[in-house]
């Protein structure tokens, strides 16, 4: 049971990880071979242009996981320090930094998506800042929350009394002590980011074709899903072990 | 059981909220129609093509589906021996929905209006129009062959005159055809019945169009068979729909085309070579059989061979050559270069086409063709975009290449998308920057024509310029595919999508 | 009492406040945004027939040639007439479009989170129950699988099941109570999954504490003892779950809209930002910043009422 979690992520691990070298090229074609279920010559089969699904697949968790660990990276990065400022600082520090994320939370999450991959033109970035920006004020909440707890102890207290440097001594005392369950919570939001890139590829916003990504790997392919359940099932069983196997590991962890 | 409860539950919800239908009675059957197009507004202009293909409102002339041009709210029309004035009569006895008689001051009040947004009519060169008793007059400034085609443009639309709001704009759909509205809910539905003209009534009585987008979901809906007949289908949802029992896939392939416009102000594009070496190194054959599964639909030319006037059979056919794009590339002065991309004074042979991701195949067409230019060592980037991206570059200067659905039949006549699309130095959805001294004399000259042996032979040079020029690299034309479920006998296609032609169909039993 | 009436003004002035910061937010960032808006414009309204004529009446339509300034006073004065303009597409008043995608939005979304506390909440807390049991490892299992599976795959298969093949229900499209039964369960099992497994937490922690406990040894039942002293700790994450996920469902579900063809908020506001009606999304926004807050406030009075220690805060952690 405690191996579960891993179990569920190793398959996205390892085609990540190995799964571009040995499966080279995720766009070529064979137009004559288009649809082939899986056999010798393409573990996973083809999909509906021939292109290998398993060479898809394998540079598509590459992309997903990738952007999504990023989104989570800077939406958490950001967030925890705003939070630890803003319980640090109080008064209205604290209260900007809480109105900040109150104003992002009461913007739809997509129309923040849309508008900044608007602002940026589009493509990988803006799906990045996008999907970032929509986390951030749950980071920034929480952290504060968390923060605030912890800068009432008496030995941060007595760190601010002797007059210690401020950042060394919410950097070296306090984030650590926040971090377990921060750390939780950004596994649930890498998991949360996965199926929002997963939507929004689904949408079709964000990543440009022939860029494989999973939710733009299962839009394009729902069509063939009767005469070809591979091209679907295949991105699916992986998105949804991937995120499962995250969900758990937060879990085991709190 | 939970499901009942909760079947219970929202059904109670909806029934306060007045969202639930009332059963119709067996000879009250609803035909469902399901197309992608909302009906995002009620003007003519934006939407007209809705109320027309409805059969809700007509135009002044229509198009049967042979391309015969025949009166629809005119009897039909007559040219004088100046060749510009043009008499349209009103058909006799023809009433609006709301019971008032046509006049001719109904047609003109369409004309102006249609003129007044813009676009298609706007092109005529008209020098006045009145009424003579019952008879439109229109005269033009010099002659116009193809009027008649340019007056079944749906923003010209014929709309009685409580159709207008108070602020003069058109608030309802009041036409003269055979259906009349009963219902518009948002821009998801529109329902009709059918509207007693005196004659035959239509066998199908009672029709609601359901606006959706998605094309999945359109497939979806035919599979379940909610859908009675449904417009423009995913080439991969025909084979599932055909191999159910539901419904079953009509096609044909229509006066519409899969294009590549290019920037032929581009060092790169301005090369011939260059462009007939993509026109070779593109694999139409392989893209309508894998993508589009539809093989007749791969262009050979850019019009189709159900344009029988434009369709030019003397032309020789596209067809891939790569061994010859290879040739033409290398005499053109492009050298192997680093990544597998071809060079030419240190610069690559690469460009960005701009790929309209609301028609679903368009994409993985141009995934396919990425794949295939590759092999010549052109690098081809993609990006895809609303439908604006590509309008939008062609008006700030960046655009390179498209890849876009273009129809050339607007009117019945491809001139009225030849005119503005090939005689510009900029356009909105084709090529920019290619500037062809003889085809931009033809085409007025064939404009202002009626000798209809003139006219053949403008159209055949037009079609050979095009051709050999390659200003907009043609791909594949359209396959039009309804599905049509088995509740309803087999429907009449109007390749010239002007009108679903309803009052034509029938139950199957 | 008083103390009770000080923070509800002080929570709306919040509100008021950062419905300002959000249409403030949404203005700039509409004005910001890439591209020709007449192009955009004209494109939505006439769709590959959008010709040079068509562009420039979008731009005399949307005004988008004058200073933003002015573009940005004009609308302001609009709003405190109370008055939300014209969309540029549709040309009809803004409300008239919002109000009965509102309407369909608040049916699926309060549907379906009706739904999923009826399931999700007697799930979690038969499980949390007995921790460790049959029923608790079965609806682990079960909870976890559904908040895997994304929305949008979840629909299909759904509609895959029972429109198609079984042929039971409407694949997409509305008219009748069946349209919306899909979606809703849709939406419901996405909800019921996470809700279940916080209810469980909940349960599993409230029966453990001391209350309980105490109200054991007093001689109450298991299950009294919970009700009498159980239910108020577990009520508060479940109800805070509820309360985030409602004004998620509200926001979020235009995947769901766009698969089953549902006109609701979310479509709109992708189509109007898309099409550069400016009117229309400031209007949806503004109309998510007021859901929000509501949904935020009607949270925090659940929450003091549940649990009298908690007074109404000013500051909702």
């Amino acid at each position: 049971m405690r191996g579960l979690p891993l179990l569920l992520l190793a398959p996205a691990l390892l085609l990540g990880l190995l799964g571009p070298g040995f499966a080279p090229d995720p766009l070529r074609q064979e137009l004559m071979a288009t649809l082939s279920p899986p056999s010798g010559d393409w573990l996973l089969g083809t999909d509906e242009l021939g292109r290998s699904v398993l060479a898809r697949l394998a540079h598509a968790t590459r992309v997903s996981a990738g952007l999504a660990l990023l989104c989570v990276a800077i939406a958490w990065g950001g967030g925890t320090l705003l939070g630890i400022v803003a319980a640090w600082r109080g008064g209205w520090s604290e209260a900007l930094v809480l109105r900040a994320a109150d104003t992002l939370m009461a913007l739809p999450g997509l129309l923040l998506t849309l508008i900044v991959a608007g602002l940026l033109g589009g493509g990988m970035v803006a799906l990045v800042a996008g999907v970032a920006v929509a986390q951030l004020p749950v980071a920034m909440r929480m952290s504060r929350a968390l923060a605030a707890g912890v800068v009432a102890r008496p030995f941060v207290q007595a760190g601010r009394l002797a007059g210690l440097p401020v950042p060394g001594l919410l950097l070296r005392d306090v984030l650590p002590l926040l971090l377990p369950q921060l750390a939780t919570q950004a596994a649930l939001s890498v998991a949360q980011a996965v199926l929002s890139i997963a939507a929004l590829g689904f949408l079709g916003i964000g990543i440009h074709p022939p860029t494989p990504e999973w939710g733009m790997m299962i839009a394009e392919s729902v069509p063939y899903m009767a005469e070809a359940p591979w091209t679907v099932l295949a991105p699916a069983a992986l998105l949804v072990a991937s995120v499962l196997g995250l969900v758990l590991l937060a879990e085991a962890a709190s | 059981m939970f499901r009942r409860s909760f079947t219970f539950l929202v059904g109670a919800a909806l029934a306060g909220a007045g969202l639930t239908a009332a059963p119709a009675s067996a000879d009250e059957r609803v035909l469902n129609v399901v197309a992608p197009w909302q009906v995002t507004s009620l003007d003519p202009a934006d939407t007209g093509y809705i109320a027309a293909r409805m059969g809700i409102a007509e135009t002044i002339i229509g198009v049967e589906p042979d391309g015969k041009l025949v009166g629809l709210v005119a009897s039909g029309w007559t040219l004088d021996d100046d060749r510009l004035t043009w008499r349209f009569p009103v058909r006799a006895g023809l009433r609006f929905h709301d019971g008032t008689p046509v006049t001719p001051a109904d047609m003109i009040a369409a004309i102006e209006r249609a003129r007044a947004s813009g676009e298609t009519l706007a092109a005529v060169p008209i020098a006045s129009i009145s009424a003579e008793g019952s008879t439109m007059v229109l005269k033009t400034t010099t002659p116009f062959a193809p009027l008649p085609a340019f007056l079944t443009d749906y923003a010209a639309i014929v709309l009685a005159p409580s159709a207008r709001g108070a602020d003069g704009k058109i608030a309802a759909w009041i036409g003269t055809g055979p259906y009349r509205v009963t219902a518009i809910d948002g821009d998801r539905s529109v329902d009709v019945a059918a509207f007693d003209r005196g004659g035959a009534m239509p066998a199908v009585r009672r029709a609601r169009y359901h606006a959706v987008p998605q094309g999945e979901t359109r497939a979806s809906m035919v599979e379940a068979g909610d859908a009675d007949v449904a417009y423009t289908l995913l080439p991969a949802a025909v084979p599932r729909i055909n191999a159910g029992s539901r419904a079953k896939v009509q096609s044909i392939t229509i006066p519409r085309a899969r294009v590549m416009p290019l920037n032929v102000g581009l060092p790169i594009f301005a090369d011939l070579r260059v462009r007939q070496a993509i026109n070779l190194g593109i694999d139409r054959a392989g893209i309508a059989a894998a993508v589009l599964r539809h093989p007749p639909s791969a262009a050979t030319q850019l019009l189709p061979p159900i344009l029988a006037d434009w369709h030019n059979p003397a032309l020789p056919p596209y067809a891939r050559d790569v061994a010859r794009a290879r040739t033409l590339l290398a005499e053109a002065g492009w050298k192997p270069g680093e990544g597998g991309v071809l060079h030419k004074d240190g610069a690559p042979l690469r460009f960005t086409i701009l790929v309209l991701a609301n028609r679903p195949e368009l994409p993985p067409m141009a995934a396919a063709m990425q794949a295939q230019l590759r092999e010549l060592g052109i690098d081809m980037q993609i990006r895809t975009g609303p439908g604006s991206i590509v309008p939008q570059a062609q008006r700030d200067g960046t655009f390179q290449a498209g890849l876009v659905g273009r129809t050339y039949v607007n009117v019945p006549d491809p001139i009225a998308t030849i005119l503005p699309d090939f005689t510009r130095d900029k356009t909105v959805w084709a090529q920019s920057g290619w500037i062809n001294a003889e085809i931009r004399a033809l085409v007025p000259e064939y404009i202002a024509s009626f000798d209809d042996a003139r006219r053949a032979a403008l159209r055949k040079r037009i079609t050979e310029i095009l051709h050999a020029e390659l200003p907009v690299i043609p791909v594949s034309w359209f396959e039009h595919t309804v599905a049509v479920s088995t509740r309803v006998k087999p429907v009449p296609i109007d390749p010239y999508e002007q009108r679903y032609l309803i009052d034509r169909m029938a139950w199957a039993n | 009492m008083g103390q009770l009436i000080g923070a509800l003004a002080a929570r709306l002035a919040q509100l008021v406040a950062m419905l300002l910061a959000v249409v403030l937010l949404c203005f700039a960032a509409m004005q910001a945004l890439p591209g020709d808006k007449a192009v955009q414009l004209a494109v939505a309204r006439h769709g590959e027939r959008a010709g040079e004529d068509g562009i420039a009446r979008a731009s005399r339509d949307g005004g988008f040639d004058r200073p933003v300034a002015a573009q940005f006073a004009d609308w302001a004065g609009q709003v405190l007439r109370l008055d939300l303009g014209h969309s540029l597409v549709s040309r009809r008043p803004v409300v008239d479009e919002l109000w009965p995608r509102l309407r369909v939005t608040l049916i699926a979304g309060g549907l379906s989170v009706l739904l999923g506390v009826l399931v999700g909440v007697p799930l979690g807390a038969w499980a949390g129950l007995r921790p460790g049991g049959v029923v608790d490892g079965a609806v682990a299992v079960a909870a976890a699988l559904f908040s895997a599976v994304p929305a949008f795959l979840l629909g299909l298969l759904l509609v895959m099941l029972f429109a198609i093949r079984l042929g039971w229900l409407p694949a997409a499209g509305g008219g009748t109570a069946l349209h919306w039964v899909l979606p809703i369960c849709t939406l419901a099992v996405g909800f019921a999954a996470p809700l279940a497994r916080v209810t469980r937490q909940a349960v599993v922690e409230a029966w453990g504490a001391f209350p309980v406990t105490f109200g054991r040894l007093k001689g109450l039942s298991p299950v009294r003892a919970g009700l009498r002293h159980g239910v108020r700790n577990a009520a508060i994450p479940v109800v805070m779950l509820t309360g985030l996920r409602f004004a998620a469902v509200i926001e979020g579900f235009a995947v769901i809209e766009t698969l089953f063809n549902l006109p609701g908020l979310g479509d709109l506001l992708v189509r109007a930002l898309v099409s550069r009606d400016i009117p229309t999304v400031q209007a949806a926004a503004l109309l998510f910043g007021l859901l929000y807050g509501v949904v935020g406030l009607v949270l925090d009075a659940a929450c003091a009422a549940i649990d009298p220690r908690r007074r109404l805060r000013v500051h909702p952690a």
